[in-house]
């Protein structure tokens, strides 16, 4: 049993009076509390039904605060002593204030328009956000990469050796070739010694016969480049080529897995959180079980029984990389189980299952979501150290695994493309990863409710 | 506190019992058949049989997982053929101290009978005893990752005071982007590159390697993995202990601090400080059980004869005894030192009871 | 004049994200004189706790900006001027706080005696050791009981009111001149804010010190206030002695306050809101009749509550099991068209019958007969058709509406479980008449709950109550996060809607004042007890049970003529 003031959680909650309802929806959207891990706060745009009123406000806030600049300046900053909590403020002052602010002209609602949900007005959060956008913008290009590499679109022949072998980046194009020198050197060198054994080979008679039909076949025999747009690899692969093909394997790999990952953990996890009793018992175990085990550890005790393979990296990784969904999905189950939304529903009739997926999973799925993002990045990442250990992706795919694998020798020849082309498009998508999963969490921040 | 322990220590054997099961699901039935694994490219089905009974795995399922119980319960010390049967004379020539990187010699492995009553359980590889190679590797192991440990979650610890500090400016941001930009680059890249730089062509390091020495390992040979392994560490640990911060800095509790007067350095030192610790005490403890695994990667770069590198090359061997044992004796140490993280929260947090 | 502390002009922005600015506090002028309390009162969003942490300059300072013309001066001296180190000197020393929630304002991993001490140390020049043994006077000056021992205790070992008793301590320790209390009591059970309130009082007389008392309680301004500021929307209504505020009130803001509050002593038909001041016609005549309530002997029971008990397990030890009991054994009845008041202190058990007579908690024991039939023995199934008829509104308006859900989802679920209506249109014509028997305009069909203020949410709460058309209504708090006047509109709906429907409520609250106003019969709890059982005028004239009288007794008076003057 609660106080009324002491209530509801770490935040207070304020209701204006009633003079001033109208307006209160429109502001209140503007508020947000800002995530626990901190970060920059965004503001939410109201639904377009509320933004007369709210406009008429902005108005005369900036009017406001223009006489007051006219006077002050930034040096009225010192007043408060620096870092003061600013977020325990904005909810408990500001937030207040701000709903409390009377409406500056009626608002008008255009009738049957659904306002938007939550879903919408975190879309216009992230949009808000330039880093989040940016962030959004080159995952974007990373998947459409990937789906064109995957439908033949683009990189369809990374496998061809289009160059010679450890061809320059053509930037660098007077730079000396040894290696290539070399096996070309070998290449005709291979040919010179013959010696005629027609004699004692049983299948002499037959050369003849192979040779003509070897004619027969045609044999397009491209010339090789001396240089490739960033270089080729020890068989003459465009090592851009490559690249996107590479990139292709570790996102295909981290999305399936993260996802197949998400689905499990949420589904233990909502059943474990919401039911508990026996059945949160057995998962609770089964969960001790997977965590008592050392992620590397458990990872490749999984690698060392199956055979390498696509699909196998996928369940390897989504089987060993859900506990940490499971937790997060479990605990927020609990905490909304006793929510009084769920108890509402309880008290309406509403069913168990009623109440797990179309109450409860609706209001953390946004959780699942930001876990899903970060996953995504984890498993690309793990997806990379396999494949270089050759516990990943096969030997006849390519992976930035595999291209980082070849790369180490070839630093030490002084064949630096391969590793900064593999590393350099490995840190740009996994950056821009990482910084959508912070903005996602900033922007699905369901404390604005 | 004493029922505390004992109601834990009671909770860890059906989690024991878990890890048991699961690494019998993998290895015995999703693993295939050992013995072929094991024989490799003989094809001779006499032999194959042989090695099957050798290894127990021509009997029922539940007979096998109760050979695997025997050896759990007797840490890997002794098989439950060698605790029966009478010891035979060897016949074999292969010898228990063959070197690690020795080709697996399928035909001698199983063969290899012991000279007298328990045996341990043997690497399938190597024919070495399998407790025996992997105490010989932790110490390795635990050489490179206790330093990288303290030294990484002093110096986050301190950065993160210093980032706090300067929280919501233009630093605190630059650093903070710096830290994901600095997560995203595969730890593979950080070691090829150092590598290369440090060991191969400026020299400042040997490229690999390890000695009998431990003064000798550690002014040599351990520097660099180490650094290696704080530099990539401290991006996302520095974030996190940064959060830490933040997320008490808004606390009620430091309002009331600055209504005393207190400075705002005062404040983030003692108050905050003091209450940050606990969570950054629990994420230590999180990160203590793989100490013990070690980094695989830096092992097998640096050829530190560790243990997350013997692990790695009884992966590509299908060494499964090397395996099995050391998942379970890392289980049963990450469940121990959970434990031990547990109690010591009683002495960081006032608020912790145990029930 | 001699005035501790003069605020002048003091004006306060708030830049919110992105770049709007926010005005919070507009230009405010009030003065603290010395050795008296000033109580700042109104409701959330008045701008009362933003001008007192200014004082403190506690405000954060990202976001809030100070305009420059504004003054607070203290003895005199600007502390707006102050560089921050002097103003330290003075924040804790002269001037010190007391917060609202005492459980989280004490560091937790610190003992109260080190906290204590910390502030001596810091503005006194104590040693370690006479810093402790000053620590441990203050405790026992703040009534403390065995401060030997609890100076060594943190503060999760102590109850709320004890809490705030080692804030109070801290904050005396310097003997401040000014104490800024901010909402210290808000947080706290009735019976422990009054014995808080004594002790601020007998300690500034004591001490000669000023009180800026921060409350949105006028009854409790009323019992400890000097002189009294009340300020809406950021702006300073009115200003003046206690006996000038409570007795002849200018302004209709402050009149409204006053009487839009339930108060023990009288029950109009309804309550007055803040709109009915600003007519020009004066109030309704409804909110100046007196209602009359109480059972009368022909009332149909509805509800016969017998014997009711629930106990809850709790893991103890290795295999022990701790059962506590949460309510034992209650009996009441519930009449039609009436409401049975559920009043207790934290801890009383109180909600729990509220939960488990409706089965959202299995009961341990006892008999729930509903039209004759035990609740209690039903199985699921046959559950079902009584659901619809015990329905609940919760306390927090935050949490009880599903955020994903627009209002319409909200109310057509019930009905669309209970297959109430024939068909979709049907439902949705009934969903939007009782929008608008709830007073929200139908568009409101379509938004979403976060687009709706606290008391909005409690309307549609209620409406999707009434979509079952429930004979009995459980209010679980349903009033105690709103604001005075919105709480005033809501029990006014209650009423109405209780008219119209006859339909019957177990209104559970810690208020009493609102109980007593709301209720026909008042049932008292205490420790998963009933105390007593009787009429609402009956129970709060004539208490039987001392721990009654000690209820009522705590029960903040407000403002009483003579009191002041002495």
């Amino acid at each position: 049993m609660r106080h009324p003031r002491a209530g509801g959680g770490p935040i207070n909650y304020v209701i204006p009076p009633k003079s001033q309802r109208r307006s209160l929806a429109a502001i209140g959207e503007r508020m947000r509390h800002p995530r626990a891990g901190g970060g920059p706060i965004n503001y939410v745009i109201p639904p377009k039904s509320q933004r007369c009123s709210l406009a008429a406000i902005g108005e005369r806030m900036r009017l406001v605060a223009k006489s007051s600049r006219a006077g002050g300046g930034p040096s009225f900053l010192r007043y408060c002593p620096r870092g003061a909590s600013a977020r325990k403020f904005s909810e408990e002052y500001v937030m207040s204030a701000v709903l409390n602010q009377p409406p500056s002209a009626p608002v008008a609602a255009p009738l049957h328009q659904p306002s938007p949900g939550l879903w919408t007005l975190a879309w216009r959060r992230l949009k808000r956000d330039k880093i989040g956008m940016t962030a959004l913008v080159v995952v974007l290009f990373f998947l459409l990469l990937m789906a064109g590499s995957y439908m033949g679109l683009v990189a369809k022949n990374w496998s061809k050796e289009v160059g010679v072998s450890y061809a320059n980046p053509s930037f660098m194009a007077g730079a000396e070739n040894l290696e290539a020198a070399q096996a070309a050197q070998k290449d005709t060198s291979a040919k010179v010694p013959f010696v005629d054994l027609s004699d004692i080979d049983p299948l002499a008679p037959k050369y003849e016969e192979w040779a003509k039909r070897t004619a027969e076949i045609k044999i397009t025999d491209t010339p090789r480049a001396d240089t490739l747009l960033f270089g080729g690899d020890k068989w003459g692969r465009d090592v851009i080529q490559k690249a996107i093909k590479g990139a292709e394997t570790s996102i295909f790999v981290g999305l399936i897995a993260a996802l197949l990952a998400t689905i499990i953990g949420t589904v233990l996890g909502a059943i474990s959180g919401y039911l508990g009793g026996r059945t949160g018992d057995f998962l609770e175990w089964f969960y001790n079980v997977f965590t008592s085990i050392p992620y590397i550890l458990l990872i490749l005790a999984f690698a060392a029984v199956f055979k390498r393979g696509l699909d196998t990296i996928i369940f390897i990784l989504a089987f060993t990389g859900w506990t940490g969904i499971y937790r997060l999905v479990r605990a927020e189950y609990i905490k909304h189980a006793s929510r009084e939304y769920v108890k509402a529903a309880q008290a309406i009739g509403a069913s168990h299952t009623r109440r797990m997926f179309v109450h409860i999973l609706p209001n953390v799925s946004h959780v699942c979501l930001v876990q899903l993002s970060q996953h995504v990045v984890q498993f690309i990442k793990a997806e990379v150290i396999l494949s270089f250990l050759g516990l990943g992706v096969p030997v006849d795919s390519v992976s930035w695994g595999t291209m980082l694998a070849e790369a180490q020798s070839e630093l030490v020849i002084g064949k630096w493309w391969q590793l900064v082309a593999a590393s350099v498009s490995m840190a740009l998508l996994v950056t821009a990863f990482s910084m959508l999963t912070d903005s996602l969490r900033d922007a699905l921040d369901p404390k604005i409710k | 506190m004493g029922a505390y322990i004992l109601r834990r220590i009671g909770q860890m054997v059906p989690t024991l019992a878990g890890v048991m099961l699961l690494i019998f699901v993998l290895f015995n039935a999703v693993g295939g058949d050992p013995a072929l694994v094991l024989a490799g490219k003989i094809t001779n089905k006499e032999q194959i049989e042989n090695i099957r009974k050798q290894l127990g795995v021509d009997q029922p399922w539940y007979v096998q997982m109760g050979y695997f119980g025997f050896e759990v319960a007797t840490g890997f010390t002794c098989t439950w053929r060698s605790f029966t049967e009478k010891p035979e004379p060897p016949k074999s020539e292969a010898r228990a101290d063959a070197k690690p990187e020795a080709k697996p010699d399928t035909k001698a492995a199983p063969k290899a009978t012991p000279p007298s009553g328990c045996q341990a359980v043997r690497s399938w590889a190597t024919n070495e005893e399998v407790p025996k190679i992997l105490a010989t590797r932790i110490g390795p192991t635990l050489s490179i990752m206790i330093p990288v440990l303290v030294l990484e979650t002093i110096i986050a610890i301190f950065l993160a005071i210093g980032v706090a500090y300067v929280r919501g400016t233009l630093t605190d941001r630059m650093i903070m982007m710096i830290c994901t930009v600095a997560m995203s680059i595969s730890f593979l890249v950080y070691i090829i590159v150092a590598q290369y730089y440090f060991g191969f062509k400026w020299g400042v390091f040997p490229v690999q390697g390890w000695s009998d020495n431990f003064w000798k390992n550690m002014a040599n040979y351990a520097p660099l993995p180490i650094m290696l392994a704080i530099f990539v560490g401290l991006a996302p640990a520095l974030r996190l202990y940064r959060s830490f911060f933040l997320d008490e800095i808004n606390s009620d509790y430091v309002r009331t601090a600055r209504a005393k007067g207190l400075s705002e350095n005062k404040v983030l030192l003692k108050h905050v400080m003091r209450n940050a610790m606990i969570p950054i005490i629990t994420n230590v403890g999180i990160a203590v059980p793989s100490l013990f695994v070690g980094s695989f990667l830096l092992e097998s770069f640096f050829s530190i004869p560790g243990l997350g590198r013997e692990i790695l090359v009884a992966v590509n061997r299908s060494d499964f005894p090397v395996i099995k044992a050391a998942t379970v004796y890392l289980a049963m140490i990450t469940m121990i030192i959970n434990l031990m993280v547990d109690i010591t929260y009683k002495a960081i947090d006032p608020r912790v009871t145990f029930k | 004049m001699d005035n501790l502390l003069e605020v002048q002009n003091l004006n306060v922005k708030f830049r919110l994200d992105g770049g709007t600015i926010f005005d919070a506090v507009k230009g405010v002028s009030f003065d603290v004189p010395r050795n008296s309390t000033v109580a700042l009162v109104g409701e959330s969003g008045s701008g009362k706790s933003v001008s007192a942490m200014s004082i403190v300059r506690l405000l954060p300072a990202e976001q809030a900006i100070l305009s420059p013309d504004s003054k607070i001066l203290f003895n005199d001296q600007n502390l707006l001027a102050l560089d921050d180190a002097p103003m330290r000197s003075i924040r804790g020393k002269d001037i010190s706080v007391i917060f609202q929630e005492p459980m989280t304002s004490l560091n937790p991993v610190f003992t109260c005696g080190d906290q204590i001490a910390e502030t001596l140390r810091l503005h006194m020049g104590m040693t370690r050791r006479q810093a402790w043994s000053r620590a441990e006077e203050l405790m026992n000056e703040v009534g403390i009981p065995t401060p030997k021992l609890r100076m060594h205790s943190f503060p999760h070992e102590m109850s709320g009111g004890q809490q705030q008793r080692v804030m109070i301590a801290m904050a005396i320790a310097c003997e401040p001149q000014l104490l800024i209390a901010d909402e210290p009591t808000t947080a706290l059970d009735v019976t422990i804010q009054k014995q808080i309130l004594d002790l601020i009082g007998s300690l500034q007389h004591k001490h000669k010190m000023s009180v800026l008392f921060i409350t949105h309680d006028l009854a409790v301004v009323g019992e400890i206030a000097d002189r009294v500021v009340v300020m809406q929307q950021g702006e300073i209504k009115e200003k003046g002695t206690a006996k000038a505020i409570f007795e002849a009130p200018q302004h209709p803001y402050t009149k409204a306050l006053l009487s839009c509050r339930p108060n023990v002593d009288s029950r109009p038909k309804r309550l007055p809101v803040i709109e009915d001041f600003l007519r020009p016609e004066g109030l309704r005549s409804e909110s100046l009749v007196q209602q009359t309530r109480g059972y009368a002997d022909d009332d149909e029971i509805v509800l016969d509550v017998r014997n009711l008990s629930k106990r809850f397990q709790l893991k103890d030890g290795l295999f022990k099991k701790r059962e506590v009991a949460a309510v034992k054994g209650a009996s009441f009845k519930l009449a039609r068209g009436k409401t049975l008041g559920l009043v207790g202190e934290s801890g009383s058990g109180k909600t729990t019958v509220g939960l488990t007579l409706m089965r959202l908690h299995s009961a341990s024991g006892g008999e729930v007969l509903f039209d004759g039939v035990d609740l209690l023995k039903l199985s699921e199934q046959e559950m079902m058709k009584y659901k619809r008829r015990i329905q609940i509104v919760f306390q927090n308006p935050y949490a009880s509406l599903n955020p994903r859900f627009t209002v319409g989802q909200i109310l057509l679920e019930p009905m669309n479980i209970h297959k109430i209506g024939t068909n979709e249109q049907e439902r949705v014509q009934m969903a939007m008449a009782l929008l608008k028997r709830v007073g929200m305009p139908e568009v409101s069909f379509y938004k979403y709950p976060h687009e709706f203020s606290g008391g909005q949410r409690q309307r549609i709460a209620i409406a999707r109550c009434l979509t079952m058309k429930p004979d009995v209504l459980i209010c679980d708090e349903s009033v105690s996060a709103l604001d005075v006047s919105v709480q005033a509109q809501v029990l006014n709906l209650l009423q109405d809607l209780q008219d119209e429907y006859k339909m019957s409520y177990i209104f559970i609250s810690h208020d009493l004042a609102v109980v007593k106003y709301i209720s026909d019969q008042v049932m008292v709890m205490s420790e998963g007890n009933v105390i007593e059982v009787a009429n609402s005028d009956e129970i709060y004239l004539h208490p039987q049970q001392e721990y009654t009288k000690k209820l009522l007794g705590s029960i903040p008076k407000g403002w009483q003529e003579g009191k002041q003057a002495a």
